[in-house]
Parts: C-alpha cells; sequence; structure tokens
C-alpha cells in the first residue's frame, strides 16, 4: 500500500503540475494575443495617419477644401487611439513575461498618442477647433494622479463630443519624448492636466474642470 | 500577492483532490469472512429527546442482531421533558431485552454529553460500545456489516455512514449534500487509514479500548472527534463500512444549523491543538504526515481567504467610496458593461484555468460520492445553494469559530 500510495502522490503532483503549466501557458498565449492585437491597431493607426497626411497634402495642393475632407478622418483616428489605449495591458495587470515587449507597445502608443496631438492642433488651427486636446501627465500608484484620472474619465464621457484626453506617463523615461513634453509644458508635479495652453499643477475637481472645459469650448 | 496566494491555495486543493479520486478507484478495504456477532451495548444518551427516543430504540430493537447480545443503556441527561418516562416506558414493554435506564443530573456548567457517556459506559457489559445518538436511527443490518470491518486488533471503532433522516427544506437539503461527501471522504480515508471521526450517530467501539484511554473528554465539545483524535493518538485504527447506514435529524433552520457547525468548529480548533504532535509526525503514518497537514493547512487557507475577501471588499469599498466624493452620483455615468471580447482578453488564464479545472474535479467527486452511494443527485436549489451561497457560510461558521475559541468565549451546546 505504502508503494501505491506514493504512485499516487506523485500522479497528482503531475498531474497538477500539468494543470498550472497549461495554465501559464494559456495565459502567455493570451497575452501574445493581446499584444499583437494592440500592435496591429497600432499599425492600422500608423497607416491611417500616413494617409491623413498625405490626403492633407494632396488636397491642399489641389485647392480644395481641406477641413470638411479631413472632419471625418480625425473621428476615425481618435476612435482609434481610444481603443488602443483601453485595451493596451497595463504593466501591474500584464503577466507579460517579456517587459520589453510592454515597453514597446506603451512607447508606440505614447509616440501615436503626441502625433495624433500636433495634428490635432493643425487641423484646430486651420479649420477651427473640433476638439479640445487635454493633455495629463499622471504618476503610476499615485492617489492624486489616481483621483485625477477618474475625474477626467467622467469629464471625458460629459463632453465626449469636443473633448480629446491624452494621458502620459510622466515617468516613462524610456520615451524620450515624454521629457521634451514635460519641458514645454513644465512638468514637476506628480499629477498634471494641460489644457489649451495652460497647465494646472494640482488636482481640479469636477465642479473646477467642468467650468474651465467650458470656458475653452465657448472660445472656440 | 493576492494572485500568488490563490494560486498556493488553489495547486494544493487540486494535489489533494486528484489523490482521493486515484484512492476512489483504488481497491477496497478487506472484510473478515467470518460472521462475527459479539455482545454490544448500545449508549443512548439523551437531553430532552422526547420526540425522537422511542424511534432511536426501536429501529435498535429491530436490528437483525440476537437479541440476547444486545444491551441498551439509555443515559436520560438531566431532561426536563419526558425522555424519563418514555425511557422506563421503553424498559418496562421490551423485558425480554438488557435495557438499562440511568438518570441522571446535568451540573449546569455540563456543555457536552460526554460525562452521560461517561456515566453510561460504567454500566456497559458488552465486548463492544455502540454510541448511538438519541435522535438517530439505524438500518436493519447495519450492526451485522459493521462487525465486517473489525478484522485486525488495531482496528479499534467502525462507523456507519450516516444519512440525513429529515431533508425536507433548504438547510437540511444542503446537509444531506454535506453528509454524502462526508461519507464518501470518511471511505477514502478509511481506505488509506486517516478516518478520524467517530461520529454519534453509530459508532461502535471495543469497550475495553475505550475505557483504556479514559473514555470521553468531558472538557471537549466535540467529543466524538476527539476521542476518535485520541485513540489514532494512541495508534489505534478506526474504519467505516459504508453498508452500514444509520440516520440522523440534522438542524432545519439557520440558527440551529449555525450553532451546530461553530461547536464542531470549535471543538476541531481545540482538538487539533490538543493532538499537535501528529502534525507531520511519522510516527503516525499517513495521518501524521498526510491528513493532519492537510486539515490545518486547509483550516488557514479558509481563514487566508477570508482576510483577502475583506481586503478585496475593503479596497471595493474605498474605491466606491472616493469615486462618490469626487463625483457625486455622477459616478453612475461611469458605469458600463464590459463586451464579451473585453471579458475574455481580461481574464488571467494562470488562475482561472486551475481554478475552473478544480471546480470540474470537485464536481466529479460530487458525482462519484453520489455513485458510489447510489444516491440520486437530486434538489437543484439545494446543489446551486451548496456551491454558491454555502462556501461563505461555512468560513463564516471557522472564523465564528475562531473568534469564540481565540476569546474562549462560553460553550453552549
Amino acid at each position: 500500500m505504502v508503494k501505491t500510495k506514493r504512485k499516487m502522490f506523485v500522479t497528482s503532483a503531475i498531474i497538477t503540475l500539468v494543470v498550472f503549466i497549461t495554465g501559464v501557458l494559456l495565459g502567455v498565449s493570451l497575452d501574445n494575443f493581446k499584444e499583437n492585437e494592440v500592435l496591429t491597431e497600432l499599425k492600422y493607426n500608423e497607416l491611417d495617419t500616413q494617409s491623413y497626411f498625405l490626403e492633407e497634402k494632396f488636397v491642399n495642393d489641389a485647392g480644395q477644401n481641406v477641413c470638411d475632407i479631413l472632419n471625418k478622418r480625425i473621428d476615425s483616428l481618435k476612435y482609434r487611439l481610444v481603443k488602443i489605449g483601453s485595451e493596451l495591458p497595463s504593466s501591474e495587470e500584464s503577466s507579460m513575461s517579456n517587459k520589453k515587449d510592454l515597453d514597446y507597445l506603451k512607447r508606440k502608443y505614447t509616440l501615436s498618442e503626441v502625433q495624433f496631438m500636433m495634428l490635432l492642433k493643425e487641423f484646430n488651427k486651420n479649420c477651427g477647433r473640433k476638439y479640445l486636446p487635454i493633455l495629463f501627465f499622471y504618476t503610476k500608484d499615485d492617489g492624486v494622479s489616481r483621483d485625477q484620472g477618474l475625474v477626467l474619465t467622467w469629464l471625458n464621457e460629459m463632453f465626449k463630443d469636443s473633448l480629446v484626453i491624452l494621458s502620459f506617463d510622466k515617468d516613462f523615461t524610456d520615451e524620450p519624448m515624454i521629457n521634451t513634453l514635460k519641458l514645454h509644458y513644465n512638468i514637476n508635479s506628480s499629477s498634471t492636466v494641460v489644457i489649451g495652453e495652460k497647465s494646472y499643477h494640482k488636482f481640479l475637481s469636477k465642479d473646477e474642470l467642468k467650468k474651465i472645459v467650458e470656458q475653452e469650448l465657448s472660445y472656440s | 500577492m493576492i494572485e500568488y496566494v490563490i494560486w498556493v491555495i488553489s495547486f494544493l486543493g487540486l494535489f489533494v483532490s486528484v489523490f482521493w479520486i486515484q484512492v476512489a478507484f483504488a481497491s477496497n478495504e478487506k472484510k473478515t469472512s467470518k460472521p462475527y456477532e459479539p455482545n454490544v451495548s448500545f449508549l443512548v444518551p439523551a437531553w430532552n429527546e422526547e420526540k425522537t427516543l422511542r424511534k432511536t430504540v426501536e429501529s435498535i430493537l429491530n436490528l437483525d442482531y440476537p437479541k440476547e447480545k444486545i444491551e441498551i443503556v439509555i443515559v436520560n441527561d438531566g431532561s426536563v421533558d419526558n425522555t424519563q418516562k418514555i425511557g422506563e416506558e421503553l424498559v418496562e414493554e421490551n423485558k425480554d431485552v438488557n435495557i438499562k435506564l440511568i438518570n441522571r443530573t446535568r451540573s449546569p456548567e455540563q456543555f457536552t454529553k460526554a460525562p452521560a457517556l461517561n456515566e453510561g459506559l460504567k454500566h456497559v457489559t458488552g465486548e463492544y460500545v455502540a454510541c448511538l445518538d438519541s435522535d438517530s436511527t439505524v438500518e436493519k443490518n447495519s450492526l451485522k456489516k459493521i462487525f465486517e470491518m473489525f478484522d485486525d486488533e488495531k482496528t479499534a471503532a467502525v462507523i456507519s455512514a450516516i444519512k440525513v433522516a429529515n431533508p425536507y427544506n433548504i438547510f437540511a437539503k444542503i446537509q444531506r449534500l454535506e453528509y454524502i461527501l462526508a461519507t464518501f471522504v470518511r471511505k477514502l480515508m478509511s481506505k488509506i487509514d486517516t478516518l478520524h471521526i467517530t461520529p454519534g450517530a453509530l459508532s461502535v467501539y471495543k469497550t475495553d479500548i475505550v475505557r483504556q484511554i479514559g473514555g470521553f473528554d468531558e472538557k471537549n465539545i466535540t467529543e466524538d472527534y476527539e476521542i476518535a483524535m485520541r485513540l489514532r493518538y494512541n495508534g489505534y485504527r478506526i474504519k467505516i463500512q459504508p453498508d452500514s447506514i444509520s440516520y440522523t435529524n440534522v438542524p432545519d433552520t439557520f440558527k440551529t444549523m449555525w450553532n451546530q457547525r461553530v461547536r464542531w468548529f470549535r471543538g476541531f480548533i481545540m482538538t487539533s491543538i490538543k493532538y499537535k504532535d501528529m502534525f507531520a509526525n511519522k510516527k503516525f503514518g499517513m495521518m501524521g504526515t498526510f491528513q493532519y497537514p492537510i486539515n490545518i493547512i486547509s483550516f488557514f487557507a479558509i481563514i487566508l481567504m477570508f482576510v483577502l475577501f475583506v481586503y478585496e471588499i475593503s479596497l471595493s469599498a474605498i474605491n466606491l467610496f472616493t469615486r462618490f466624493k469626487l463625483l457625486g452620483l455622477d459616478m453612475l455615468d461611469l458605469i458600463k458593461f464590459p463586451t464579451l471580447r473585453h471579458m475574455l482578453l481580461s481574464l488571467n488564464l494562470k488562475i482561472t484555468f486551475p481554478l475552473t479545472v478544480s471546480f470540474l474535479v470537485a464536481l466529479y467527486i460530487y458525482y462519484l460520492a453520489h455513485k458510489t452511494q447510489s444516491e440520486k443527485i437530486k434538489h437543484p436549489l439545494a446543489l446551486l445553494a451548496y456551491f454558491t451561497v454555502y462556501p461563505p457560510m461555512r468560513t463564516a461558521h471557522w472564523i465564528t469559530a475562531t473568534y469564540k475559541e481565540m476569546f474562549k468565549r462560553s460553550k453552549k451546546w
């Protein structure tokens, strides 16, 4: 019986290990799938942006009204960027074994946000303001940043047809562009919101934000 | 952190479940082939059992067993109802059977039936003593079947398979499932020689061994569990005879069920501490190296899961409060139902896959438990409650028992 019991223990250990290893492998496969999904979206975003710039140049050269044509293109670019942002795994929730892969995705996303911000500024300048860009510089694992993020999410729901909120991890030094943005907007405190060209280096309540945004939108 | 705790607990859970399934399919225990019908004394403690005592004694009298070899010792444990009168009637009506009625006074501090059992033990003359609660009954062939299992000197006790006599409401139906599983697990424990419980609904002991180890512990809240552990501690074996069936009335209200479970779990804690030397001790065989550690790990796993659950709930509450503080009722604008795609992509398969497998293995064990006892899978509502509502309730029983035992709150029956 002793031999039988030992055999049973070994079999149990093997079966349990197989189940757990399968779980880990499935988890890694799902992570890879998610990563590929985000990568694909980012590629399409790049393609759309390139197409946007070419179309803008072509229409401009042809002497036609660029604004009517590009209006809808902006919407699709915004939609895709929001989708990527919602699917981008955070480092806490991701079980991706390769941190480099995660950082690569984050860098690509950050650059896409910056590119969209610049494109939007250009569009707003030439065609009148379509979306008000709000930049949010946050710190990971920071209570104020978390609260500000929550209020901004609500604000985005309130003014979803007039706002674009672009979030940046201000400590993500792997991407040099972050430092350039920080210098430009004079970012040093933990949570900073940039609306229009003005930086707010403090927590903004929903009422304060609502008031600022309404004012900004009324100028346009 | 939480992820890893759940991971380790589910790993151990699955490991033990797979082990038990293998034990279930291992060859059965040997039974003695020669008919064995020794003198048996039934010990029936009764405290305010006027409604059930007669039925209990009548089931003993109806046993397929030579009457001259049966003795019944009813211990009226200071009842204030008609228990004594019914006991006297039973003695009067069955003069052909040796029935003794012992009336004792119950002290106000008494919180177990152990004093009644010890009192009865003094009057027992049989080679074997069969303890039977006065709210339980036995099947006709249950005693004969039990003696098939007393096949060696080290076997000090054999227990029966208990079935619920009153599965009429949701509480009792849930307990019916619990008893089916308990019998199955006891059978598996018996196979690997780790059985360590001798419940009140028919457990047959060798009288001299029970006397030799000092009878029932009057300070323990679950004397049936304590004596079983003491038998194990002294190197004796306990077996189950699944073909010997007894029936017991289970608590059928939330309160009575709650009190019973808290008492059981307090008894488990008390007894486990008392026999802590057995933990991982090779001297006690599989009982020391496997069963006892599993019992203790399960206990701490329940407590740990409760702490994590409270932690998660607190975090959610704080999160909700923060949202309300920041947004007021506007926070409702943020409520969105995730899409199926989003839900599937958010799955943490490292955790959910083994948990799903563990759940399926648990279902299979339930199926096996029913199958081996020829029980039908019925009462779907109770089954649903058993897998959803009952686990947190059991955790609450454990937490209450732990709290009461830690702070030595009074012990009530």
